[in-house]
């Protein structure tokens, strides 16, 4: 897969993208993610072969998924092992940091079911933000297929990672920041960045991306789907 | 120039209080934090005038408690302070995060804590909820009155924090209700040493790192630590020392 969209590193959606209206309901998302957070996803524990690049940054961090593959390496008999047995997936997260030291500051909360495709119970806590999506639907997406709104806590690593794909195409998204106080990038292909400044983008998601921490926390959400010819026509055009 | 304890910075306790049973639980302790961290209390929302020591920290990092006192100003028809009606603490707690860019990445499991006559009785009153997490863990913290370490016990808690939380120095408050007058006696254990702990010299801004894993130390010195990329607890007991072990410690 070749570095970045239409001979750029990634595609500027500001002018596209109504960030007055998110704007105005950020308190409400805020109080989403706080009602909704006992029931959305603590941590990575497994990734793909190859797709998290867990010190690109320069940290040195023990990953929560690296944490993960020691716990499940360890002897059955061992107290380690045996208290870890029957967590829940987030108590299971927690029981890694504590015990064996994994980081992982990030929580995820998906607001698609995958089963079903449509709007999942943790939607539930975020109804404006499910009205600003589907606005998008009518202007920018024929189709969309996930959103995920990802929280990163205060001082937390953003993972450098790349974004499988089994097709030949780029996947069609939009990934849309709260700010752009925290440094996000993408890696070319010689391993040069190029820092994403503005809010709303798309970039091809098969490339490293990444970002740096910072005292204060974060959250993205990221809308995936298929554009609308119309759309994609006006961004991949546009000079 | 600091308070200190015996005109020292700290006790290092490592001689008189045997806590291998306390790192060999370290397991079930995870498991304990694991299991009940929807009950733990997360992060310091009120904290009182004057307790914290931020001097030394960046102003880009904001304090929980201090957006917290921002969000009593704002006007009720504010939509940061509409969506903040009706959450419990914790909730509270994660949306100041995320509405106002709060750092705070402690949580606390308070397993006893202060009740009225905790003095004056060698039987742990006040067990609190959190406590039934940690079961073998309470057979240790009783134990410590069998040892003669405490006549009495008041309160035990955790303090845990995530990869990359900074533990803002500060001076404790008197933390008995019942006696505030009475200087606080505790042992504070950390299970290892990786997350460097001090006490600050104000005048000076010396600081003595507490170089062991059991420690007592005057808790209205300023005392804070520094970040490390790894997540971390700390455990402290309050309660009255036995004569017998205060003559031990301040031999």
């Amino acid at each position: 897969m070749s570095f970045g969209i239409g001979g750029k590193p990634y595609i500027n959606l500001d002018n596209y993208i109504d960030l007055y209206n998110l704007d105005n309901i950020h308190p409400e998302i805020c109080r989403g993610l706080a009602k909704a957070d006992p029931n959305a996803i603590k941590g990575s524990q497994e990734i793909k072969p190859n797709s998290i690049n867990p010190h690109g940054q320069g940290y040195e961090i023990k990953p929560l998924f690296e944490s993960h593959n020691e716990y499940q390496n360890l002897p059955t008999y061992s107290d380690i092992f045996k208290d870890g047995q029957d967590l829940d997936y987030n108590e299971l997260t927690y029981y890694l940091k504590y015990c064996l030291g994994g980081y992982d500051l990030h929580t995820v909360y998906k607001l698609i079911d995958e089963n079903t495709a449509n709007w999942s119970s943790l939607a539930d806590y975020f109804p404006e933000l499910c009205v600003w999506i589907e606005n998008l639907h009518r202007n920018i997406f024929s189709k969309i297929t996930d959103v995920t709104v990802i929280a990163l806590e205060s001082a937390g690593i953003p993972w450098e990672h790349k974004d499988p794909n089994s097709s030949n195409s780029v996947p069609e998204f939009i990934h849309v920041r709260q700010s752009t106080k925290r440094p996000f990038y993408i890696l070319d292909n010689e391993g040069n960045k190029t820092y994403i400044k503005s809010r709303v983008s798309w970039f091809n998601e098969t490339c490293w991306h990444g970002g740096y921490p910072i005292n204060s926390p974060t959250y993205n959400i990221r809308i995936d789907g298929s554009f609308t010819e119309c759309f994609k026509s006006q961004i991949l055009n546009y000079d | 120039m600091i308070k200190g304890i015996n005109n020292k910075p700290f006790i290092n306790l490592s001689t008189f209080v045997n806590i291998q049973t306390f790192i060999n639980l370290h397991p079930k302790i995870c498991r304990g934090i694991a299991k009940g961290w929807k009950n733990s209390s997360m992060g310091a929302l009120e904290v009182p005038e004057g307790f914290m020591n931020l001097k030394y920290y960046d102003n880009s990092i904001v304090p929980l408690f201090k957006q917290y006192n921002y969000l009593q100003t704002l006007n009720e028809n504010d939509s940061i302070k509409i969506n903040s009606n009706n959450l419990n603490d914790n909730e509270l707690s994660i949306y100041l995060k995320y509405c106002l860019g709060a750092h705070d990445l402690y949580s606390f499991h308070t397993l006893i804590d202060f009740t009225e006559g905790w003095r004056k009785t060698d039987k742990i009153i006040g067990i609190k909820q959190s406590a039934k997490y940690f079961p073998e863990l309470m057979q240790w913290i009783s134990s410590l009155i069998d040892q003669n370490i405490f006549r009495s016990i008041g309160r035990s808690m955790f303090f845990i924090q995530e990869a990359g939380g900074i533990s803002f120095e500060h001076s404790d408050p008197s933390i008995d209700p019942e006696y505030p007058e009475i200087p606080s006696e505790f042992i504070h254990i950390r299970p290892n040493l990786l997350r460097p702990f001090y006490i600050r010299d104000k005048q000076t801004d010396h600081k003595y790192y507490i170089d062991t894993q059991v420690a007592y130390w005057n808790d209205q010195d300023c005392h804070g630590g520094d970040p490390i990329m790894e997540p971390s607890y700390a455990f402290r007991i309050d309660g009255v020392f036995t004569e017998e072990f205060r003559k031990k410690i301040y031999e």
